[in-house]
């Protein structure tokens, strides 16, 4: 893994998150307050711009800067969420740049902020799920879709869908969501990391 | 000084409440600062904004930080966790009604000896 490819793979998610602002938002409207998708656009904007701004030259320092600019500009709880996770995984990309132990940092830094638990139809489940998948080197496109529509038959338990207890049921978690496009363009452009 | 930190989703909202305070609560070991909403005017929390004005007020004997919901206790946990040991132990972060909680804190804090009996009030709001 080099510093380029995580670059690639950041700006891909941004483009992501970009392509389907409306659609994150909508996801969003039923089961919380409707600004999942304009709270990250604002974020991977200024993710983008401080990239390029700052250039960081290791692979820690990327996450860093990725970090800092979500948890300073999505302004709801995906903020800190993703925040935790990149900061998690910038401390461990210090250590090893095997991408099953980044993943898996990322997962336990959201469920540490968050303290939600597997099943609470959160972004813990898909990191989660994606972080196992790495370490059996059996992680693909399918095993990223199942973890989003896994999402639409729970409960939630956890976070602002919480308050709205059965109601919740039937629909995507939208941090689920925007986690898929991070993994989906994470395939894409850390293919060799991958087996 | 106490300081209390406001935080939420909204600048109106924690600008409101410092103005409240500084205006009716009359007490001069109390200082409040606004740290609501995005730099944009945007809806939302920032941890860097909470943890900015914790450092500016790093000063002071006990530093309390009152939030309205989800997020603004994410971010204000997020700003917690950057600071330094040293300062980290001069704040707490209050699970109390954001304008009650700080309100009548602000009213009812003489000095740093009836500080845990204030909180416990309020937090049982």
């Amino acid at each position: 893994m080099n510093v380029q490819e995580v670059l690639n793979w950041l700006n891909d998610f941004s483009r992501s998150i970009m392509d389907n602002k409306a659609y994150l938002s909508e996801l969003d409207t039923p089961i919380g307050d409707g600004d999942h998708g304009n709270n990250m656009f604002r974020g991977v904007t200024a993710m983008q711009q401080q990239l390029k701004e700052k250039q960081p030259a290791t692979v820690a320092d990327t996450f860093k800067v990725a970090a800092m600019a979500l948890m300073s500009n999505v302004g709801g709880a995906s903020g800190p969420l993703y925040g935790s996770a990149f900061i998690a995984m910038s401390k461990k990309a210090n250590e090893s740049e095997q991408l099953s132990e980044l993943i898996l940092a990322g997962a336990e830094g959201i469920q540490s902020r968050g303290k939600a638990t597997f099943n609470e139809k959160t972004m813990v489940d898909i990191w989660f799920a994606v972080a196992n998948a790495l370490k059996a080197k059996q992680l693909t496109q399918a095993t990223i879709d199942n973890a989003i529509i896994a999402t639409k038959d729970l409960k939630a338990t956890k976070g602002r869908a919480s308050y709205l207890g059965d109601r919740s049921i039937g629909h995507l978690d939208p941090g689920t969501v925007s986690s898929g496009y991070l993994f989906t363009t994470m395939i894409h452009n850390l293919a060799g990391e991958l087996v | 000084m106490i300081s209390l930190i406001l935080v939420a989703h909204s600048k109106m909202i924690t600008d409101g409440l410092k103005h409240m305070i500084d205006g009716m609560a009359n007490n001069n070991n109390v200082t409040a600062i606004s740290a609501g909403g995005m730099e944009n005017g945007a809806f939302g929390t920032n941890p860097i904004t909470i943890y900015d004005a914790i450092i500016a007020e790093s000063e002071s004997e006990k530093i309390l930080i009152f939030t309205d919901l989800g997020s603004a206790v994410l971010s204000a946990e997020m700003a917690i966790d950057m600071l330094t040991s040293e300062v980290q132990s001069k704040v707490s972060l209050v699970d109390a009604p954001l304008v009650e909680g700080a309100f009548i804190t602000a009213v009812q804090i003489t000095d740093l000896n009836n500080l845990d009996d204030v909180i416990a009030e309020v937090e049982e709001m």
